[in-house]
């Protein structure tokens, strides 16, 4: 029986030139090792200086948490802008379980994951019927609910006033006297979110979720139960980031809703990062947190003062340039760089 | 052994507009069955209500054991009937590999996934060639053969193609329609094509139906209705 010959198709011929280098799991895993690598010469340089230290945890925290954010947004295109929620939900779990029972902050990660993942399945069963912005504004509602009724709940939260989490120095109490240790800790998250993220993007999940972000349709008719594949990821995703929550509680020792459930320092800031940063790529979100983050403690400093909400403007402005001229984000923008001086290399 | 397809009194449409009206008729495992017919006669309807992706409002759709419109639309390629949709809706950001490979997940056995990989792209030697590029990438003649292509990894029974030969020119819609045939003979599955090149597709399949708003008007073997000057007249131009 004929088969089909690639010149009778009027397409090119060329193999191997303009393929997608797909990396394996293995260098993926290697790389991140190399990032831990860096950190840790980070580490030994700033270990005396507590304000550099303060940046670099911040940094990783929130590098993490997008990078968490970024497995249904960025792999999966659900914009949420609810991950406050989730962020809270851990938050709330570790501060409770620590301030009334005494309970190691280090085992109430194991609960925070299970409160944030049942937090994010319950909102998103319905909310994900919705599609692209309607799901991006129902998820933006749920965060205003939760702020409303964390004040409202004032047994579980605290209520407006919030909740102080004594200081009780020690390893098993996560609280320290120095700034290193808790620098140490965000590193170890930010790559313990890398690692999952590598994970899922290399597994069947991630095919799944990256099917569902560029076509639903032909993902259902491929066989691909899509408010399954999009409630795993989303599961994963709130889960890491109920992690995330639990360690800024513990890091700041103080939980209160405008802290937790605040649109633009939490809310939308995952996306944020990510969207500067290169969303749907690995690195991307990291990337995004290394440029912003150490750039509003800087604005903040010098700006706050003088022109207070300058580091806003910035941001914004920020947000301007890479929607208009590097929608890829920084690492999408590079890498087609890459490609295109690599091709222009071999031609 | 492939399946059979047996559709009674199937009334679809969206909403309040009703674009199928008592469609019924009977796919034997094996054939090529075409559905012919104009413009918003209702063919790619028919398909995407069998696929499960416009809901039925009556009627009966049943493909072996399976009830069909009790089945979600994700469940149907894992009991083996799959859709390729119109225009072949790959994952553009995907490679032509990775297209492949999410058609093949849902397969029902598993064991020998990359066998059955290099068995589809035999067949389809060009993708082979064209494996890691971004599906986005390829020409109109490639991307349809992608879509039929991964189609194919889920292992299908049936396999409904929605107009592969669509803007491709005479000559690669020869070739894709060609390919059709190959794959009922090597693969041994049942295929339902629609298409608006009447003649080509009469002249590939075994049975064919006219669909005409929504009701089908003529039913019977490709070669008779080929031949009938009424059809060749409305839908062939001559």
């Amino acid at each position: 029986m004929s088969k089909i010959e690639a010149t009778e198709l009027g397409g090119r011929r060329t193999t191997g030139k303009g393929d997608r280098h797909i990396t394996s799991l293995a260098t993926e895993l290697l790389r991140i090792a190399g990032l831990a690598g860096l950190f840790a010469i980070a580490l030994v340089v700033l270990r005396d200086d507590p304000f550099l230290l303060n940046i670099l945890a911040y940094t990783c925290l929130f590098g993490g948490l997008a990078t968490s954010w970024n497995i249904i947004g960025g792999f999966g295109g659900q914009f949420s802008l609810g991950h406050g929620v989730f962020f809270a939900a851990g938050a709330y779990t570790t501060a409770n379980l620590y301030f009334h029972f005494g309970i190691s902050p280090w085992l109430t990660l194991i609960p925070a994951v299970v409160v944030a993942s049942a937090v994010a399945l319950a909102v998103s069963w319905p909310t994900f019927r919705l599609k692209g912005p309607f799901f991006a504004i129902a998820t933006l509602a749920l965060n205003e609910v939760a702020f409303v009724l964390a004040n409202y709940f004032d047994g579980l939260t605290g209520g407006p006033r919030g909740m102080m989490l004594p200081f009780r120095a020690g390893f098993e109490n996560m609280v320290f006297t120095s700034k290193l240790p808790y620098a140490i800790i965000m590193i170890g998250f930010l790559l313990v979110t890398l690692v999952t993220a590598a994970i899922v993007l290399r597994s069947r999940l991630g095919y799944y979720l990256q099917a569902v972000r560029l076509d639903e349709d032909a993902a259902r008719s491929v066989g691909i139960g899509v408010l399954r594949v999009k409630l795993m990821g989303m599961a994963v995703s709130a889960g890491l980031t109920g992690v995330g929550g639990s360690l800024f509680a513990m890091y700041i020792r103080y939980v209160d809703p405008p802290t937790l459930l605040s649109i633009q320092d939490v809310g939308v800031r995952f996306l944020l990062i990510s969207l500067i940063g290169g969303v749907g790529t690995l690195y991307g979100p990291l990337a995004g947190a290394l440029l912003i983050v150490p750039l509003e403690f800087q604005l903040r400093a010098t700006l706050g003062s003088a022109l207070p909400g300058g580091n806003l403007m910035v941001l914004g402005a920020l947000l301007v340039i890479f929607a208009l001229f590097m929608r890829k984000g920084l690492v999408g923008t590079v890498s087609d760089i890459w490609d295109r001086y690599g091709r222009r290399r071999d031609e | 052994m492939s399946i059979g397809l047996a559709i009674e009194n199937l009334h679809a449409g969206y909403g309040p507009a009703t674009v199928l009206e008592d469609v019924s008729l009977t796919v034997n495992a094996g054939d090529i069955v075409a559905i012919v017919g104009a413009n918003g006669a209702g063919k790619s309807t028919l398909l995407n209500t069998i696929a499960g992706l416009v809901p039925a409002s009556s009627g009966r759709m049943r493909f072996g054991d399976t009830d069909i419109a009790a089945t979600r639309a994700d469940a149907l390629p894992r009991k083996g009937l799959v859709l390729v949709p119109e225009g072949g809706r790959l994952f553009p950001f995907m490679t032509v590999r990775e297209n492949l490979e999410v058609g093949g997940f849902s397969r029902r056995k598993s064991a020998d996934f990359s066998t059955w990989l290099d068995e589809v792209m035999d067949l389809f030697p060009i993708l082979r060639e064209r494996q890691g590029q971004l599906a986005g990438s390829l020409s109109g003649g490639e991307r349809q053969m992608c879509a039929i292509a991964r189609a194919v990894m889920s292992q299908p029974d049936l396999i409904m193609l929605d107009e592969p030969s669509v803007g491709l020119s005479p000559k690669l819609a020869h070739e894709v329609l060609g390919l059709v045939q190959t794959l009922r003979d090597t693969k041994d599955v049942t295929v339902i094509l629609v298409e608006q090149n009447v003649g080509e597709a009469l002249a590939v399949s075994d049975q064919a139906h006219v669909l005409d708003h929504g009701r089908i008007v003529r039913s019977g073997p490709a070669a008779e209705l080929a031949d009938d000057p009424a059809i060749q007249k409305a839908y062939m131009g001559l």
